[in-house]
């Protein structure tokens, strides 16, 4: 995770331009972007916010579905649906082929997209960079 | 069963048009010496997407979600997205000659080329040009040609010229606030 | 299917029920806090944003976990979903460039044991465009590949690849600016 640094790094403070072209960009980076750890508490303050949501999730699904099935129907009202919802399984699957092939297309726009995107960027840094050279030359 | 038969008509439809006319509402043909390049390449990206292969991909976008939202209103008077991008392990695995070929479609009094870059230090370069047909951005070209990679994309439709800087602003990118015509040798 | 597009749309692997067994939602959060926290510190550069953020992620995942099935796709699944996160809180923010002379000290310092050149190394990495320092940050935090990389940012691998490759070049660059600069402000200073 993180190699031994040349000797020069260790006295970096004191290093001059030059000498920061010879050091390993690569090793410092490793060292300046370490895992951190998570502040005190942090795990405690998530399980905490977990069940609270969670609980008032379920308190309130409970009671809608205490409300539902008190009424009277309802019950076979649902059992209807059960019925209609599998006699459409089928045409679910045909469906399901559709989507995925819609969902293809819109990943292969997405990716175009990005690629023009990143293409017009790398562009915008190449000019940005020609600005800079010429301000300071 | 009977109503989900025009779709597939439909869905079969846009799947022969898109296989059978691959350059479509194109403005640049694609060299057959490009194509060929996909048998060099380390890794290849091929899109070619018409106009109604664009409108049934944007009914697969989620206007809830930021990125679907920005790609459905780049896309809604576009008529056709075609990419080819190349990657190589060594250098030198194409000729500039191929890139040279799409250039030279790209000569004629509708189009303007926006912005090029030579690094000569870097080896790369890259052309922006729009076609502009009434005052109006009807398209464009992104020709990038490093020493690995060579990619060139071409957007074909109406464009607002505020898509053109934004397109480089979305997907997690900045905006793109180049001058134009910055060609020069680094 | 070209390798980039397949990483674009890549299911997410499945793996056998009893794998499901072993994923505890609070084990999980005490084993990835730390790699979750620093992806949205290295890239937020604030520390209770960064908090907060990785707060949603895990409470994301709390409400998902049924739908994971082995470790490592929680691991997947939580870089993919933290950088996303990230890279979507930067974008309400825009614009979210500076020049790099104008750039804020970072809200939370590198580390107290940190030299001038690795603050100055933190301080150029906050000034890259938000995909090439979200890349930087799981390239160099979490060692992924530039397939790896690819795959939890949904982009081209070569896209990671060139992102990284300008990255470095801009890092050492502004570096040595930076480094100059302060050199030649000690020296002006230091004669007066």
């Amino acid at each position: 995770m993180n190699p031994e640094l040349p000797q020069q790094e260790l006295r970096r403070n004191e290093m001059t331009a030059p000498e920061i072209a010879d050091i390993s960009l690569d090793a410092l980076l490793r060292r300046t972007l370490q895992r951190e750890d998570a502040p005190a508490g942090f795990a405690e303050r998530v399980l905490a916010e977990a069940t609270r949501r969670q609980a008032g999730a379920s308190s309130a699904s409970a009671s809608a579905r205490r409300r539902t099935f008190a009424m009277p129907g309802l019950r076979f009202a649902a059992a209807a649906a059960v019925l209609v919802a599998a006699s459409v399984g089928v045409r679910y699957h045909a469906e399901q082929q559709e989507r995925a092939q819609g969902e293809a297309a819109r990943n292969k726009v997405m990716l175009a997209l990005r690629i023009t995107s990143n293409k017009l960027h790398q562009v915008q840094m190449h000019v940005s960079q020609m600005s800079t050279d010429d301000s300071t030359n | 069963m009977f109503h989900k038969l025009p779709l597939k008509i439909a869905t079969a439809v846009l799947a022969a048009t898109s296989i059978a006319l691959p350059a479509g509402a194109q403005d640049i043909k694609f060299p057959v010496s490009l194509e060929n390049l996909a048998a060099k390449a380390k890794e290849t990206v091929d899109v070619t997407l018409d106009g109604p292969m664009l409108k049934w991909a944007s009914k697969f976008m989620d206007k809830d979600k930021e990125d679907d939202a920005e790609a459905k209103r780049i896309i809604q008077n576009l008529k056709g997205i075609y990419v080819r991008s190349y990657e190589f392990e060594k250098e030198g695995e194409y000729s500039l000659s191929v890139v040279e070929e799409i250039r030279s479609q790209l000569q004629g009094p509708v189009w303007q080329h926006m912005v090029g870059v030579r690094s000569k230090k870097e080896g790369d370069n890259a052309d922006v040009y729009v076609k502009m047909e009434n005052g109006q951005v009807n398209g464009l070209v992104v020709i990038a040609a490093d020493p690995h990679e060579l990619t060139i994309v071409n957007l074909v439709g109406l464009i607002d010229p505020d898509q053109i800087s934004g397109l480089s602003g979305e997907f997690g990118i900045p905006k793109m606030t180049g001058k134009p015509h910055a060609q020069k040798g680094k | 299917m070209t390798p980039a597009l397949a990483n674009f749309a890549k299911p997410l692997p499945l793996s056998a029920a009893a794998d499901r067994a072993g994923l505890e939602f609070s084990g999980l959060l005490r084993q990835h806090q730390a790699m979750v926290f620093s992806i949205a510190l290295r890239f937020l550069r604030d520390r209770s944003a960064a908090e907060d953020l990785a707060q949603e992620v895990f409470l994301q995942l709390h409400h998902t976990l049924d739908s994971l099935a082995s470790a490592e796709h929680v691991t997947f699944w939580l870089r993919r979903v933290t950088s996303h996160r990230c890279l979507d809180a930067v974008r309400r923010k825009r614009p979210e460039t500076v020049p790099l002379e104008d750039s804020p000290e970072p809200a939370a310092p590198a580390r107290e044991r940190d030299g001038m050149l690795e603050a100055r190394l933190w301080q150029a990495i906050g000034s890259l465009p938000a995909a090439p320092r979200m890349i930087v940050v799981l390239h160099y935090q979490e060692e992924l590949t530039a397939e790896e990389i690819a795959q939890t940012l949904t982009m081209p691998a070569a896209t990671v690849r060139s992102h990284l490759r300008r990255s470095l070049l801009l890092l050492r660059e502004k570096l040595t600016r930076m480094t100059e600069s302060k050199l030649k402000q000690e020296s002006t200073g230091g004669s007066q």
